[in-house]
């Protein structure tokens, strides 16, 4: 972390023009695909139902019709909905890249305030984009010398979210009971505060065991999600009946980069999932902004088989310029903003 | 004092967990991209000074320690306890010799010291970062030997033991870091 007086800029202008010039090939990399870069609202009347996700919301000081006087907007949290707004409107291939925003989430791989990168593939499947997504990371690594760079153009592989911990938690973690995942955090070294619901378990030995040893001999895929964890990916049930979702997320060096779907295209089962996440933070106690129906009349009306991916662009410009902290690779993080 | 959530964690912060204040000396935010966010926090615990990790879940809220401080001057000892007077409110205090964690071999007549206080009894004492002592007994240094940093064990008059360079003799004043117990810089 850097340690000069508070107004200065944490990135330095050489790390800045190394980030630009990342930038500048991603903006080639879909160029030369034809991909159509797309802009969408960051400020938006809706938001979506993630429990686990603060959502900023901004009101005017100005009193009068500036909009509906009084009316919270939202700051957006990725431009997923409005994107496939666009697709349900026939546009085809897009990308593009902006600025998202969550809030309470700071420290060395997060900042409220973060860039980024979001694309949706007609017609593909989850397959078919995840080698896209490795091909960027290659890409972009190109003749940098780190070894972030080197790990992001070498080759990479695909580990199920079951096997993932198996292979460093050792237990399956479908099958495994509540109290042997509570030791297995323990013998791991987890002292979890009070009483942790399962799901608390396994999100603690995923993001403090299983997450920081993803990625180390080049990208690696998490794959087959529980139902649970679906997010807007399609499920499946896979023949012992275990539910299981067509999500993706891409690791490099332990650090998390990417999540993407094979997209959810039925409306009925969405509306489903944004009442379930609502009713969750409802017994969270977080407040519920209104949900998008606009984008549920996108999805009535026809969104086209898809797949889309989100990527952190920040986080990924830390690892292939090798940098300890986002900080790093930003002009003010938010204690400087 | 109230109660904290941990979106406030930061280093020095001080909190209680089972009944015990505790410093925070690392705190970690994690989160999977879809899933709940942790703090990882590394503590100390103030009464016996160990060191232990907690995963807090983000947004969840703790008590924060009472634990307040005062500025003292050092007056005399009995060998069991160490008498102090408040500089704001000139009340005296007796705090036993466990207390001081050692901060004892530091202490002169009237030198000036922070106590940390947890439950009414003081629970840790800190005296000048530096302190200008001097020595009372050290070894002749032994000529000859001026290869690399040679340095030797000497008493100061507060009773610590200090390792200094051979140009420092018996009789010299030294500055002395007290958090490390080093050798400065011969006083000026």
């Amino acid at each position: 972390m850097d340690m000069s007086p508070s107004w200065k800029p944490c990135a330095t202008p050489e790390l800045w023009r190394q980030r630009m010039d990342l930038i500048q090939q991603i903006r080639s990399f879909f160029a030369s695909r034809s991909i159509l870069e797309v802009e969408s609202p960051i400020l938006s009347h809706c938001m979506g139902s993630d429990p686990q996700i603060d959502y900023l919301e901004t009101r005017s000081f100005v009193d009068g019709p500036v909009h509906n006087p009084g009316e919270a907007l939202y700051l957006c949290t990725s431009p997923e909905f409005h994107m496939k707004r666009l697709l349900a409107a026939g546009w085809g291939d897009i990308w593009q890249l902006t600025r998202a925003f969550r809030g309470g989430e700071s420290g060395a791989r997060h900042n409220p305030e973060f860039s980024i990168l979001e694309w949706y593939r007609v017609e593909w499947d989850w397959n078919a984009l995840m080698n896209e997504v490795a091909e960027l990371c290659a890409t972009l690594a190109g003749n940098l010398d780190g070894r972030g760079a080197q790990l992001a153009r070498s080759s990479f592989m695909r580990t199920t979210w079951r096997e993932a911990y198996v292979r460093h938690c050792g237990l399956d973690p479908v099958g495994a009971s509540d109290d042997a995942l509570l030791e297995c955090a323990r013998s791991q070294g987890i002292s979890l505060v009070g009483q942790p619901s399962r799901q608390v378990v396994l999100d603690s030995l995923m993001v403090l065991v299983i997450e920081p040893r993803l990625g180390k001999r080049g990208p690696e895929f998490l794959t087959r999600y529980p139902a649970e964890q679906a997010a807007l990916a399609q499920v499946e049930t896979d023949a012992s009946g275990w539910r299981w979702a067509r999500r993706f997320e891409l690791y490099l060096d332990g650090v998390e980069l990417a999540n993407g779907y094979q997209e959810l295209c039925d409306p009925d089962e969405q509306a489903n999932r944004f009442a379930t996440d609502l009713e969750q933070r409802k017994e969270m106690g977080k407040r519920c902004p209104p949900i998008d129906e606009s984008f549920l009349d996108s999805l009535r009306h026809g969104l086209p088989a898809c797949s889309g991916v989100a990527l952190g662009v920040d986080r990924l410009v830390m690892l292939l310029l090798d940098k300890e902290s986002i900080a790093d690779t930003l002009t003010f993080p938010i204690d400087r903003a | 004092m109230g109660t904290i959530s941990t979106n406030e964690f930061r280093k020095k912060l001080k909190i209680m967990l089972d009944g015990q204040p505790y410093l925070i000396i690392e705190n970690q935010f994690v989160k999977p991209g879809k899933g709940q966010a942790f703090n990882r926090v590394r503590v100390k615990n103030l009464l016996t000074n160990r060191t232990i990790d907690r995963t807090f879940k983000s947004g969840d809220t703790v008590e924060e320690a009472e634990v307040p401080q005062t500025e003292m001057t050092y007056l005399y000892n009995d060998g069991q306890n160490w008498v102090f007077m408040d500089k704001a409110t000139m009340e005296t205090a007796e705090i036993p010799k466990d207390a001081l964690q050692g901060a004892d071999q530091w202490l002169l007549d009237n030198t000036d010291v922070q106590v940390t206080w947890f439950d009414g009894k003081a629970i840790e004492v800190i005296p000048p970062t530096f302190m200008d002592l001097l020595i009372v007994e050290a070894p002749p240094a032994v000529r000859g030997d001026t290869s690399g940093n040679v340095m030797r064990d000497c008493t100061l008059e507060t009773g610590a033991i200090v390792q200094i360079p051979l140009f420092i003799e018996s009789g010299m004043k030294i500055k002395v870091d007290t958090r490390t117990g080093e050798y400065v810089e011969r006083a000026k």
